[in-house]
């Protein structure tokens, strides 16, 4: 589980904003794990 | 058994427009569709002047949620003048802005969002963007997305602005294009 809003060692908002594709942003963590509950969600 | 569950309900809404397709602009920049992946955006709010049917289906792709204000150079007559949408815990009102006298004026936009009676006013028309809190409420210019010229401005920066709420609070994001680089800004409000 990642919340990008606990996340806040990243400071650089370039990495750390809802739009970044950086691997190193809490927010691509997130999406990635949304984007994988939406798949589990339709096999279930 | 399901063991995926999260904590946060994520709540992203994309604010942009002034888009002046196909006239001023012949599409929103390479840099920002990028950044502008499907699936990450809840719902979208337009400032309008997108200008032709295209750019709506364009919106239409980022998010199933989309709210278009008519802006003075829209074909589609069927967008409202203004809209009040609930997000969350906020009442966020919308207009394009050519209607308020003098555009961007401060007093006048004030007045609008007492007359809506939201808790954020976005709105458009002057390309150029802005953010700033008055009397308790929250008010929003999310610019050109384009970079469009207006009457008003021949030097634009384009830019787009996107909302995460969480709860009584909204942290907005602001994306601005200079030459190819994405500058990105974060400024916070909290409701009373």
């Amino acid at each position: 589980l990642v919340d990008p809003h606990t996340q806040t060692e990243e400071v650089d908002l370039t990495i750390n904003n809802p739009l970044s594709q950086a691997e190193e942003s809490p927010w691509t963590k997130f999406h990635k794990n949304a984007e994988l509950e939406r798949e589990i969600r339709k096999d279930v | 058994d399901c063991k995926f569950t999260f904590a946060t309900t994520m709540v992203l809404v994309l604010v942009l427009g002034d888009f002046h397709i196909p006239h001023r602009a012949t599409e929103l920049p390479e840099n920002f569709k990028k950044l502008l992946a499907p699936g990450k955006i809840q719902h979208v709010l337009s400032t309008g002047n997108l200008c032709i049917k295209e750019t709506y289906d364009y919106l239409r792709t980022l998010a199933s949620d989309v709210h278009v204000v008519r802006g003075d150079f829209d074909e589609n007559q069927s967008y409202p003048e203004t809209k009040v949408v609930s997000i969350g815990q906020f009442k966020i009102g919308l207009c394009h802005g050519h209607q308020i006298v003098p555009w961007g004026d401060t007093e006048a936009l004030a007045m609008l969002r007492r007359q809506l009676d939201c808790d954020i006013l976005v709105s458009g028309h002057t390309h150029k963007f802005r953010a700033f809190e008055l009397e308790g409420g929250f008010f929003i210019n999310p610019g050109s997305a384009t970079g469009a010229y207006s009457a008003l401005n021949s030097e634009v920066v384009p830019s787009f602005v996107l909302m995460d709420i969480q709860g009584p609070t909204v942290v907005v994001y602001v994306y601005d294009l200079h030459g190819e680089e994405v500058k990105v800004d974060k400024i916070q409000y909290t409701k009373k």
